[in-house]
């Protein structure tokens, strides 16, 4: 783990990591979960994917990062 | 610092849950389970980043980024090669991360009323959810693993 330090300064990198850690292990848990549920295609309906989706036809009205530019080009022509 | 029994819990438990999702990625890409990309999608499929179809044209590099995230799973999972395997698969959860957190201009777009709250909210959970927990997984791991770091931390070469 991170190095030696003095004893508050040390104490204040243990509490950043735990907290990191406590973060990263919430984060995981509701991403893991939520894979999980992706995989078998239950959670289809909530997720970003059905929002995200570009409808057909209505591709050329999206937002550039949501469509791959080959496709925006196509849909706007 | 020392290490507690619940610090050492926590390293294991992050780690079982960044590897089940590095092998479900890495084999997501031979085998569709989840709507992400995969081999069997069409390359310039609607949904997809830019970045990624690029990626997937160069007929290596995506297929790089799998093996990576596959054998980084595996890794975690048998928990063998660790921190080896943390520090290659880095740049594929950063740029991840980096791909989910570009939401400039959707940003822009909604603001300017062309796209909904709702999928402004989607684009921000992505971010956070998907490569924002990779990433504090990654990096919490990392951390935990600095010993085995640290000799590559000179300043100067030793030979």
């Amino acid at each position: 783990m991170v190095g030696e330090t003095n004893e508050s300064g040390g104490s204040l990198a243990l509490t950043l990591y735990r907290g990191l850690g406590l973060v990263a292990f919430v984060l995981g848990v509701l991403s893991t979960g939520w894979l999980v549920l992706m995989a078998g295609q239950w959670a289809m309906p909530w997720s970003s994917l059905a929002i995200t989706a570009p409808p057909p036809g209505e591709v050329a009205a999206m937002a550039p990062s949501m469509v791959s530019a080959p496709v925006l080009e196509a849909a706007r022509r | 610092m020392k290490l507690s029994r619940f610090d050492h819990r926590l390293i294991f438990w992050v780690g079982v849950l960044l590897g089940v999702q590095y092998c479900l990625g890495g084999i997501n890409w031979w085998f569709k389970i989840f709507p992400f990309p995969s081999l069997s999608d069409p390359v310039e499929a609607a949904g997809k980043h830019p970045v990624l179809v690029e990626m997937i044209k160069t007929g290596w590099m995506f297929y790089a980024a799998k093996v990576i995230e596959l054998l980084t799973g595996i890794a975690l999972l048998t928990r063998r090669y660790v921190p080896l395997m943390l520090v290659a698969s880095f740049p594929v959860a950063l740029s991840t991360f980096m791909l989910d957190a570009m939401i400039v201009d959707d940003l822009v777009a909604w603001t300017s009323g062309q796209v909904s709250g709702a999928f402004m909210w989607s684009k921000l959970m992505d971010m956070i959810f998907f490569g924002g927990a990779v990433l504090a997984m990654q990096g919490y791991l990392m951390l935990s693993h600095m010993d085995s770091y640290r000799p590559f931390l000179k300043a100067r070469e030793s030979i």
